[in-house]
């Protein structure tokens, strides 16, 4: 018993570590049914059924069914908001599912060098077609770099760069960093640019990587309207300057708005600011007395406004009420921060921004933005430089709000809001006040995403509908319980005693891969099912050659305990070698493949690790033990 | 119970009548291929290829005789698991039209009675075709060379070449396989896509898996009846792994063919692509990587096996490492 008792406490740990990583996917699916449960669909659908359709005109029917629709799914959307977060945190900690099995699209998008730097130069002519038409013509031709095309172009006809780039004063060499850095940074401001559409666009999960140096990957979960889509990572960005509301009109209106949720009446002054700061009270008593500012948290310091994620849906809501929008001035437009922040407890906060609707000023008269570290004060800032009709408008707007802030805002989504100190004239701006490096990068790259293009092409688009990955999970799942049940009633049948606890070891070795998945955060795709179903196939290989050591063993008259501690040992090497050189070609398939077939490399590389200790080691153990407690045959049929 | 006793065949001894029958079987998949081609998937070559559900189902000459009407007549079209699926393929075309939206316009106008669910849609760029193609052979030839150097640190460089020669026979069959079935089975839907060349890679691995469990035994039992000539402990090795070499390949054999019946129309290549392999992986280990060891010793090395009951040096397998630290 002792020498096995670090095994056991390791299948023990094992099996438990593998429970707790499982726990979320299984709680994620039971709110999911709870959700289907109450969800309008079905009771609309067996309303319909049961009641008599009234006699409508067409265009009224629908409407009719719509709001029928509505009414049913209060519920699901009262539950929903109920247990927000308890759902978000389930769904982020669950085994994900690929878009082959969920449904959803695959895109990938590739800068277009060639038209960025048709697009960057300026006093366009007959002369710079052409050699846009040449540059073009070569790098289809020969995959060359649209940048050194370029230069020998223009090196050829004797022209210079700083005829159509930079200043007319560079020489050429300076234009052509110019326009590297910009190619350079170009899939960064492209992806910033998709990244802050998608999170708005309300995608759940959504994944954007970036691969090599001129592409990335947008992955959209559940998503498959294909137009909508390319609009969404396609369209021109927008950069807007816009101007925060006063603090103290804004609580104002939050009050009036907390007012007409808490069902008072909807009046500015009836402000009730005692009670915010009640600390007796308990949360749901504060929910119940100011349902607006439970949602909306604000700092009473500064006057800072916060959305926690899980309750960002139903502050969009709130904003959609006649009788909410009616206390709100029609010039106010509510914006989100572009990024969370996290809380220790790992909750993510939004921003809350007012601002005013008409944006000051637009982000075409950027001409440049560079993070930079502050010499003086060893922080991070940002310059931004702008055209001469942009810096003269700029002074005008920046004079007359000294000390009011104004929203940096990218495809309505605000990435700062600093204060203007002074008044900015001859155009070069610089702003303080971010946390790191980093943060002064994205704004860099976010102000001049505004200005400068980053033209991308979809180059590759895979779009699997909700049915056929819905057919896929059942045919998965079915292929996969009957090659299990063949194998588990095969090795018991054929290998008897010992052949259960290879099908029990199996069984455990499921539950591993799986615990293993969702520790990693990885992806259960179509192929990772084949791959599991392989695994299932293979893992039994390893308890075969042991088993067959075994009865050879007892073949030559050996006692039960040394056969087995023999055949144990004897295969080991067989087993080793087998698996570690299907390790390696899993690798490289993981190393070369692309999204599903990743994924099954992915659970391969796992089965085979998880089954080596399973077949080994927990069948070991039982023997083991059954031979401690006195068994003096085990039956290898 | 027991399906095999002990037995005690003469595989090694028929090795020239197998190395005949693999000849002929990838001399005829090679046949097969040069005139019918290997049909590549989208991932591949590049293009549109969506699949259609309709309610009720439409005849795939209707379908086209639709599609003619915007030029796309020539589309690859076929049934996709049930008669109700439709799986269209165009070839990738040089401007960025939105083709697969196009043909369901089209599709929903010339049908208006039938319900048309997108169920698949999928458009690579002939750009990322070719390099998903160039990343294929690489990932191939890279699991190649690292059984190589593998298997020669454990074993010796021979039983490494010969169980890569063993690789390339079993992917060659396979490839064979999926051409002549392909032809004449075709609603397989077999296509050499990223998938198929997943297949390709477990296979290998498979198939390796299956020739090291031989190998292992050879190792062992080399050191045990020392003295012996190879064919002989060849034979004994081969015949004492045979019970679990049957058994794995049976219940793997069973659980792809579970997958290919049950598992729906996407992983059906890939069961196929390793039906095919787990048989040729087996084959293979006995009748191609084992013999070929014995034919190095006899025409290479000129050792005399059949006659020679005292062991020559040369056959001693010792792992390459183990007879440095001797050295040392």
């Amino acid at each position: 018993m002792r020498k096995n008792r670090f095994r056991i406490i390791l299948i023990i740990a094992s099996i438990l570590l593998s429970g707790y990583y499982l726990y979320p996917t299984y709680e994620s699916a039971t709110y999911q049914k709870r959700l289907d449960q109450l969800s309008g669909q079905s009771k609309l659908e067996a309303y319909l059924n049961s009641h008599p359709m009234p006699q409508l005109a067409d265009s009224l029917q629908t409407q009719y069914v719509d709001s029928l629709g509505q009414v049913f799914s209060a519920d699901s959307i009262q539950y929903y908001d109920s247990h927000a977060k308890e759902i978000t945190e389930a769904k982020l900690k669950r085994i994900k599912l690929g878009l082959d099995l969920q449904g959803g699209m695959h895109i990938v998008l590739q800068v277009n060098v060639v038209k960025m730097l048709e697009d960057m130069a300026k006093n366009k002519d007959q002369t710079f077609d052409d050699i846009m038409k040449q540059v073009q013509a070569q790098v289809k031709a020969t995959d060359a770099d649209p940048l050194t095309v370029l230069e020998q172009e223009f090196n050829q006809r004797g022209i210079r760069l700083s005829r159509y780039y930079g200043d007319i004063r560079d020489d050429n060499s300076k234009v052509m960093s110019y326009l590297s850095d910009q190619t350079k940074t170009a899939v960064d401001r492209a992806m910033e640019i998709v990244r802050n559409r998608v999170d708005q666009y309300g995608v759940s999960e959504p994944s954007i990587q970036k691969q090599g140096s001129t592409r990335f990957i947008v992955e959209l979960p559940g998503v498959s309207n294909e137009s909508e889509v390319r609009e969404l990572l396609q369209g021109t960005a927008l950069l807007e300057f816009k101007l925060l509301k006063p603090e103290d009109l804004v609580v104002k209106v939050f009050q009036a708005i907390d007012n007409v949720l808490a069902g008072k009446a909807d009046s500015l002054s009836s402000a009730d600011t005692t009670s915010a700061s009640d600390t007796t009270m308990t949360a749901a008593e504060f929910a119940k007395k100011h349902p607006f500012f439970s949602i909306v948290r604000v700092n009473t310091q500064n006057g800072d406004a916060y959305v926690a994620e899980s309750d960002k849906d139903q502050f969009n809501r709130i904003l959609e009420r006649d009788d909410v929008k009616r206390v709100v001035p029609s010039d106010f437009e509510f914006l989100f921060s572009a990024k969370p922040q996290v809380t220790a407890q790992g909750q993510k906060f939004y921003g809350l921004y007012v601002v005013n609707k008409t944006a000051e000023l637009t982000g075409s008269v950027v001409t440049d933005a560079q993070a930079q570290i502050d010499p003086t004060t060893n922080s991070p800032i940002v310059t931004m430089k702008m055209n001469s009709e942009g810096s003269r408008e700029w002074a005008q707007i920046t004079g007359a709000n000294i000390h009011k802030r104004i929203a940096i805002v990218l495809d309505n989504a605000v990435y700062s809001a600093p204060v203007v100190n002074s008044k900015i004239t001859g155009g070069s701006s610089q702003i303080e006040g971010m946390a790191n490096m980093d943060e002064a990068n994205l704004l860099a790259i976010v102000l001049r995403a505004g200005a400068l293009p980053a033209p991308v092409d979809i180059v590759e688009e895979r779009n699997v509908g909700p049915s056929l990955g819905v057919d896929s999970i059942r045919n998965g799942v079915t292929s996969g319980i009957i090659g299990l049940l063949l194998i588990v009633l095969f090795m018991a049948f054929y290998y008897r005693t010992g052949g259960v606890m290879a099908d029990f070891a199996l069984l455990i070795n499921i539950f591993f891969i799986l615990g293993v998945l969702a520790a990693f955060h990885g992806t259960l795709t179509l192929p990772g099912i084949a791959g599991m179903i392989l695994t299932i196939a293979v893992a039994v290989d390893a308890n075969v050659l042991i088993y067959e050591r075994i009865r050879e063993e007892m073949a030559t008259g050996k006692t039960l305990r040394a056969s087995i501690d023999l055949g144990y040992s004897k295969a080991f090497t067989a087993i080793f070698d087998a698996n570690i050189i299907s390790l390696f070609t899993g690798a490289i398939l993981y190393q070369f493949g692309t999204g599903p077939v990743q994924g099954f490399a992915l659970t391969l590389m796992i089965g085979i690790v998880a089954s080596l200790f399973s077949a080994i080691i927990i069948t070991r153990v039982i023997f083991d033990i059954m031979v401690e407690r006195g068994a003096t045959t085990i039956n290898f049929g | 119970m027991r399906f095999f006793p002990r037995t005690s065949v003469d595989f090694v001894g028929k090795r020239y009548l197998w190395y005949s029958v693999s000849a002929s079987l990838i001399l005829i998949g090679l046949i097969t291929v040069a005139i019918r081609g290997l049909n590549y998937g989208i991932d591949f070559v590049g293009g549109t290829e969506l699949t259609l559900g309709f309610t009720p189902a439409i005849s795939v000459g209707d379908v086209r005789t639709s599609m003619n009407k915007i030029g796309h007549g020539d589309a690859e079209i076929k049934t996709f698991g049930s008669d109700n699926n439709l799986l269209i393929r165009v070839k990738a075309s040089e401007q960025q039209v939105n083709t697969s939206q196009q043909i369901l316009a089209q599709l929903k106008q010339s049908f208006p009675n039938t319900k048309i669910v997108l169920l698949q849609d999928n458009k690579i760029g002939p750009q990322i075709g070719q390099e998903l193609r160039r990343d294929a052979v690489v990932a191939i030839f890279y699991s190649l060379l690292a059984i190589l150097i593998y298997v020669s640190l454990r074993f010796q460089f021979i039983y490494a070449l010969g169980a890569v020669i063993a690789l390339f026979h079993d992917v060659l069959i396979t490839i064979g396989a999926i051409a002549i079935f392909g032809w004449f089975v075709p609603w397989l839907n077999l296509q050499i896509d990223q998938t198929m060349v997943a297949a390709f890679l477990t296979l290998v691995g498979y198939s390796m898996n299956d020739t090291v469990v031989i190998f292992d035994r050879i190792r062992e039992n080399l050191k045990i009846y020392k003295g012996e000539n190879l064919i002989r402990v060849m034979n004994r090795s081969i015949n004492d792994t045979l019970s679990r070499t049957i058994i794995t390949s049976g219940t793997a054999f069973a659980v792809l063919l579970a997958l290919l019946i049950f598992g729906g129309e996407v992983t059906r290549g890939f069961a196929f692509a390793m039906l095919v392999g787990v048989v040729t992986g087996t084959y293979s280990s006995i009748y191609v990587a084992s013999a070929i060891v014995v034919d190095y010793n006899i025409f290479i090395k000129k050792a005399d096996l059949k006659l020679g009951e005292k062991q020559s040096p040369v056959l001693e397998i010792e792992r390459p490492y183990e007879v440095a630290a001797k050295r040392a």
